[in-house]
This record gives structure tokens, C-alpha cells and sequence, in this order.
């Protein structure tokens, strides 16, 4: 391509269209969603034609490991019967999460990139909408509100009553909304993740640094500490434990291996639940004939008090049984069509798509099905596996392998506990959906970050290389 | 002094503090107990606190018996046909009443204050404001039950302009019986205007008595009781486009005159009382649906 060799300093002009488009999804300009597909679908292209060409042989094979997961799920929930009305959207919102997650993957190929330029891009946007966004909200509620106001929460709006206590207001576009605390607080956990990577950056000798990430990680801690929304930091405490120890612990190979079997065990016991809470709720449609497991469960109080009589399962429940049904295999059903089900049954299925089961996982059955979960959590599994590998081989600096690794784990966490699908207060039937989201194009773009092309290896891998070699020779 | 700035910088979020989402909290349930005692709203959100400047009274009693609760697609005999229309000339049913999705179609969900201005959906208040006309099954959620000693509040904004005056009411007691009964109620509508350059109000008083409402727990609908504000005006040679630039609130209470009741019930329960703080008799009380201020504009 003669005429892209004409354009000089062609990696940093990519480096910065990499920037700018990730600044402009974390900013999240809510409900203008085609400039953030389209802002990236351009920046991939432009990224593919300068990359290509950058790839090795032993890439492809590494990279037919780790994109298919993503490439098959985003064709279930871009194309899933839910939000399947407009098609022009959806082929933007199957372009968009793949080219995030390519940049991510390629961002590193051109020379002069650093980490730190996307988490300061990223981290910057971020603060900015939370600052903007805290200040209104000191200003129409006050400091502390949720605690102030907990014996008195109520307020009156068009003749329905709110609780004050679990929203907030948020810039979404150009306007203020009320808006639920869960989803805006997901924005600063995200950037309470900064202030890890201080653990790793000396004050004395990288100052601006220091300062930078101190001050995004403050802006953060300070928005859910004026609310206070406490609960959010739960779900930063694993993050920071595995900060601390990467800092101050040095783990024997023993050691590893425990924690990784731990984990392992910990991921299959998950697994397995999932699988019986399924079971479960597919054999509980017909409650007038349950299946054999469904009978045993509900039967033994034990069972039945953890799969099925807890505020956390019920609308689990409700979104599984809907989940299991043919007519909704890739997607709940949005319309009612006589030919496909009955009305009560469509009234059923509305009712699952209304109900909040607050775990992104769950909630993206609705949109693409039941195969999605299993592909979700292969995802989880795989990033599991990568980021082990990318914190123990990246070229990237200490402080940056943190908070990247840091933000992709709190906001899973965040997000598998508490997604709000519908977080407008007053406009209760509007659907964020959790991956036609510009926050998650950008944490997209971090995972595929996590990726470590075998073809550039580290200059601790290239001597174990090296070794290997002679050895071979001797 | 540089430790000055800083601890200057840390006094901001206090003064940026205000109470705009904050100054009407209520706790869990308030006004919405599930007792009918429980439920009673007295509040005068300090109307009662004005300084009266002059009171004007006016007896309009001649539109009591206009009051009307027609079904289907029937008219309301309160208001002219222009006034009861949508922007293509079809009659606004007055049996339905949908928020959601009754605009241009029904009459509460058209004509609603929270229609004309927003302002009028915060507040506790807004339950008068949003259109719901009717209990359809919301009870305490709907409606505001009143006291004789009724309610007052000031308006989110000052009134610049207003055609008419209606609000949808009806009567319950706390038995079970007076099923199938109406009763007769004296109304006062009081309108506060206020003073340029002073903290006094001129208040005008609308009396409306002799109004025939249900007091039949079994059919939860309200009643429209309007009127013009040009013919109530005019009735005592005041000029009610001037009087109408200028209200700042409101305030209604009533008197119960009669039940036309079934001997037995009153024999059975005692005969009903308007004052809720009478132990001895059983309690009847208006439910308050709706206030509209037709045609009004606002700033």
C-alpha cells in the first residue's frame, strides 16, 4: 500500500487514533452508541491495514485460540432475537467488539505504544464523566445521602415513589439522568483500579506518574465514599489482594500450583452449580410435571433453600426457566407471534426480561440465548489463563500489568454481582444492554491486551529460548 | 498560605450542598398505610402560614349538579365540548385513564398537570398531577384523602394563565357498609394570589355547595367537579385573566352536609363524620384523584 508509506510516523498516529476512540467509549456519550461503533469499526480498519502485515505465522495460531470465543459470542448477542429490530446495529455492534478486541491485541505492535497511554486515555475520560457527574450530585442530594436519608428515602416522582437512596444522577449524553448507584459505581471501581498500580511506581522518581494515578484512583474512592456506596468495595478486595502480593510476596512454584488448583476447583464447583441451578430450573417450567432433579431439589430444605427459595436465585430462576425453552434458544422472544407461543407463555417471557437478575452472565441469555453463558465463561476461564500469562511475560511495565489486570477482574466481578440492565430510575423500560456498552468495548479492548504474541517474546523468554536451544545442540 | 487553599478547596462540597431532590422525603408507606386513618394527608405545606392581604368570597353553587363521572365514551356535562376534545376533535374518554399510554385518548392522561409542566411531577402531590383520575386498583397510590380540614400547597411555578378548574373526587367512609349511598358536600376552593413587592397574598374563595358525591367503596371512581374560571370571576365582576396571572398556590376543604344512606347502616356503624379526630363515629373523607388547571400556562 505506496500511498500509507507516504504518511509518516504512521505508529504514532494509529497510538493516538487508539487513544482517542478509547477516551470517547469511556467518556460514554450514553444513547449515541453508532459514533462509538463507528469511531471504532474505523480505527480497526485503519489499525488492520498498518498491522497486518506485523503478525507472525506463530500469531495466527495463537490468536485462533484466543479470539473464536469472543468472535461466536458476539454473533449470539449481535444477532439474538431480543434487540434483533435493527440490523444496521447490530452488524455495527458484531464489528465493534471484535475490532475492540483486536486492537487490544494489536495495539502493541506499533512502535512507541505503551500501556500507560490507554490507561491514562481511559482513566482520564472516566474521571471526567465521574467528577462532572459527583458534582451534581452534591449539589441536588448533598454529601453522604444514602446514609443521611436511609429512615427517609422516599421521594414522590409522576405519582411513583423512589428510593433516593439507590440512585444517583449521571451525565448520559447531554443530559442528566437519575440514574441506579450500582451502574454508575461500576465507573468508579474502575478507577479506584488506578490506585494499585501506586503500590508499583515510585513517588520520588516517577512523580507525574505517581500523581496521575493517585489522583484517578482518589476521584474514585471519593465518589463512592460521598454517596457511600460501601458494597462496591467488596469486589475491589481481590484485585488488591493480588496486588499486595505480586508487590510484597514472592510465591514458591508450590505455592502457585496450590492457589491454581485452588482456583481451578473453586471455577468447576461454579460451574457445576450453574449447571444444576439450570437443570433445575428447565425441569420447574411445568410446575404440574417438575423432572426428577427439580422434584429432588425442592423436596430437601437444604436444596431447595439454595437453588430455589433465596432472593439471589429467584430471578435467576425466572431468566434459566425462560432460558431453557426452544422458542428462546438464541434469544427471548421480543414479539408475540401466535405461530411461535401462546400469549400467557409471551407474558412470561416478558416478565424474565423485565426482571433484574443483576449478573451480566444471566442477563445476556435474554439477549443471545442459553449458549451464551458457556461462552462467557470460557471467556472468563481463558482470561484467567492469559492474564497469569501476561502478568508473568509481558514487555509491560509492573505498575501497568496491575491495573490492567486489576480493572478486568474488579469490573467482572462488579458486573457478575451487581449489572443493572435498567438503570434510567425514570425511564425504567430502557435496556442497557451489558455489551452494546462503551465501558465494555473498552474493557474488551483491555482483554485482548492480555494477549502475548509468542512472537516477540520477553527477554526472559527469548534467553529460556535460547537455552532450550543449546541445550538441544550440546 | 498554601495549607489556607487547601483547606478552602476541602469547604467547596458544602457549599455546593443544596436540598433540591432532598426537601420532600418521606419515609416507607407514608400516607399509604393500609388503614383509612393511616392515610389521611393534612399537610398545608405553610399556605396556612400566608399573610392574607384581602379575601374575596364566591358562592358558584350553580355548578354542583354538573359534577359527572360519564362512562364510555360519554361527555362531561361540567365542561364545553372544545374543552374535553383531542387535537383531531374526538372525544377524551373520562372512564379510562392509562398515564402511560392515554394521551390523546383520555381525559385525565390529556388534560394532567404533569402534562403541561413538568414541575409538577416531583412531590408527593404528583399524585394530582399525573392524570389518574381513577382508583383502578393503585388505592393510596392514586389519590390523596382528605380531612374537612383539607390541604393546601404552593404550585412548583407561578401561574401565568388558567381556563378552567376541575379536580376528580369522590367519598369513602371506614365501614363496610354505606355500599350503595351518596353524599352531599360543601367544597371551598381557595387561590392565592400573590403581591407585587410583598409577602401578602390576595386570597379568592370559591365555594361549591351541594355537590352529590358516591360514598360506594365498590365503584373506585372519581367524579369531575369543574368549573371556569371566567364564570366564577365574572359572577362577582372580577376579571379572572387577572386574577389567574399571579396564583402562587391553593388550598380546597369541605363540609359533609348529608348521607343518603340506608337506615340500616347508619343503625349499624353510627352516622358518618367529616372530622377525622372524632373517636365516637365512623369516618368519611374525600379522596382527592385529581386537580387540573385547564389550559393553563405556567413560569
Amino acid at each position: 500500500m505506496k500511498f500509507l508509506d507516504k504518511i509518516k510516523n504512521q505508529d504514532a498516529l494509529i497510538i493516538f487514533l487508539i487513544m482517542e476512540c478509547l477516551a470517547i467509549c469511556s467518556f460514554a456519550l450514553g444513547g449515541i452508541s453508532y459514533i462509538f461503533y463507528g469511531l471504532g469499526i474505523f480505527v480497526g480498519v485503519v489499525t488492520i491495514l498498518f498491522s497486518y502485515n506485523r503478525f507472525k505465522g506463530e500469531d495466527f495460531k495463537s490468536l485462533l485460540v484466543f479470539m473464536p470465543p469472543m468472535f461466536v459470542l458476539s454473533i449470539f448477542l449481535s444477532f439474538g432475537k431480543l434487540l434483533s429490530a435493527n440490523v444496521v446495529e447490530n452488524i455495527l455492534v458484531f464489528l465493534s467488539i471484535n475490532i475492540f478486541l483486536f486492537l487490544g491485541i494489536a495495539a502493541r505492535k506499533f512502535k512507541g505504544f505503551k500501556a500507560d497511554f490507554v490507561l491514562i486515555a481511559v482513566g482520564v475520560s472516566i474521571a471526567l464523566l465521574v467528577l462532572i457527574s459527583m458534582f451534581i450530585t452534591w449539589i441536588q442530594y448533598g454529601l453522604f445521602y444514602a446514609a443521611r436519608y436511609k429512615n427517609t428515602p422516599i421521594y414522590y416522582y409522576n405519582a411513583e415513589t423512589f428510593d433516593i437512596t439507590k440512585e444517583t444522577v449521571w451525565l448520559i449524553g447531554f443530559k442528566i439522568k437519575e440514574t441506579s448507584i450500582i451502574y454508575t459505581s461500576a465507573f468508579a471501581v474502575i478507577l479506584v483500579c488506578y490506585s494499585f498500580g501506586l503500590l508499583f511506581i515510585s513517588p520520588k522518581e516517577q512523580t507525574r506518574k505517581f500523581c496521575i494515578y493517585g489522583v484517578l484512583g482518589f476521584i474514585g474512592l471519593l465518589y463512592l465514599i460521598t454517596i457511600p456506596y460501601f458494597i462496591a468495595f467488596q469486589y475491589l478486595v481481590p484485585a488488591f489482594a493480588v496486588a499486595l502480593v505480586c508487590r510484597f510476596v514472592k510465591i514458591s512454584k508450590k505455592a502457585n500450583d496450590i492457589i491454581n488448583y485452588a482456583l481451578l476447583f473453586i471455577s468447576a464447583m461454579a460451574i457445576l452449580f450453574f449447571i444444576f441451578a439450570f437443570m433445575n430450573a428447565a425441569g420447574s417450567v411445568n410446575e404440574d410435571s417438575p423432572s426428577k432433579l427439580a422434584s429432588v431439589i425442592s423436596s430437601n430444605h437444604l436444596l431447595d433453600r439454595i437453588f430455589n427459595s433465596n432472593r439471589i436465585m429467584d430471578p435467576i430462576n425466572v431468566v434459566l426457566r425462560q432460558g431453557s425453552l426452544k422458542y428462546n434458544l438464541f434469544g427471548f422472544v421480543p414479539e408475540f407471534n401466535d405461530r411461535v407461543l401462546s400469549y400467557s407463555e409471551f407474558e412470561a417471557v416478558e416478565d424474565a426480561v423485565v426482571t433484574n437478575s443483576k449478573m451480566f452472565e444471566i442477563e445476556l441469555i435474554k439477549e443471545g440465548g442459553i449458549f451464551t453463558i458457556f461462552l462467557i465463561v470460557l471467556i472468563i476461564v481463558m482470561g484467567y489463563m492469559f492474564a497469569r500469562k501476561y502478568m508473568k511475560e509481558s514487555r509491560d511495565e509492573k505498575h501497568e500489568k496491575i491495573i490492567i489486570v486489576s480493572i478486568l477482574l474488579s469490573f467482572t466481578l462488579y458486573k457478575s454481582f451487581e449489572s443493572d440492565v435498567f438503570p434510567l430510575i425514570h425511564e425504567p423500560d430502557n435496556y442497557y444492554s451489558f455489551f452494546r456498552n462503551p465501558l465494555t468495548l473498552v474493557m474488551i479492548f483491555f482483554f485482548g491486551m492480555l494477549y502475548i504474541s509468542k512472537a516477540n517474546p520477553t527477554p526472559e523468554k527469548k534467553e529460556e529460548k535460547q537455552n532450550d536451544v543449546e541445550e538441544v545442540s550440546i | 498560605m498554601r495549607k489556607r487553599s487547601i483547606f478552602a478547596l476541602t469547604l467547596i462540597p458544602f457549599a455546593l450542598v443544596s436540598c433540591k431532590r432532598t426537601s420532600e422525603l418521606y419515609a416507607q408507606g407514608a400516607y399509604d398505610t393500609g388503614t383509612f386513618m393511616g392515610n389521611y394527608y393534612t399537610e398545608y405545606n405553610n399556605v396556612d402560614k400566608l399573610e392574607i392581604n384581602s379575601q374575596t368570597d364566591i358562592d358558584f353553587s350553580i355548578v354542583a349538579d354538573k359534577i359527572s363521572n360519564p362512562s364510555g365514551d360519554n361527555l362531561l356535562s361540567c365542561l364545553s365540548l372544545e374543552d374535553q376534545v383531542n387535537s383531531k376533535g374526538d372525544p377524551l374518554s373520562w372512564f379510562y385513564d392509562n398515564p402511560k399510554t392515554g394521551y390523546d385518548k383520555e381525559f385525565g392522561p390529556t388534560k394532567c398537570m404533569s402534562h403541561i409542566d413538568d414541575s409538577f411531577s416531583y412531590g408527593i402531590l404528583s399524585k394530582l398531577y399525573d392524570g389518574r383520575v381513577h382508583c383502578d386498583g393503585y388505592y393510596a397510590a392514586s389519590r390523596v384523602q382528605l380531612n374537612k380540614t383539607g390541604y393546601g400547597t404552593f404550585f412548583p411555578k407561578e401561574m401565568k394563565s388558567a381556563k378552567w378548574f376541575g379536580v376528580s373526587v369522590r367519598g369513602s367512609s371506614d365501614t363496610d357498609g354505606y355500599k350503595n349511598c351518596s353524599a352531599v358536600v360543601d367544597f371551598n376552593f381557595t387561590f392565592y394570589r400573590h403581591i407585587l413587592n410583598s409577602k401578602a397574598v390576595d386570597a379568592y374563595t370559591i365555594a361549591v355547595n351541594g355537590v352529590k358525591v358516591s360514598v360506594a367503596n365498590s365503584v373506585p371512581h372519581g367524579s369531575l367537579l369543574a368549573f371556569y374560571f371566567m364564570e366564577a370571576f365574572a359572577s362577582k365582576g372580577l376579571d379572572y385573566a387577572e386574577i389567574c396571572d399571579g396564583l402562587v398556590g391553593m388550598s380546597m376543604d369541605y363540609k359533609l352536609v348529608s348521607v343518603d344512606a340506608d337506615p340500616k347502616d347508619v343503625a349499624e356503624y353510627g352516622e358518618l363524620t367529616d372530622d377525622m379526630n372524632d373517636k365516637e363515629k365512623p369516618h368519611f373523607a374525600i379522596f382527592l384523584y385529581e386537580v387540573f388547571f385547564g389550559d393553563s400556562t405556567w413560569i
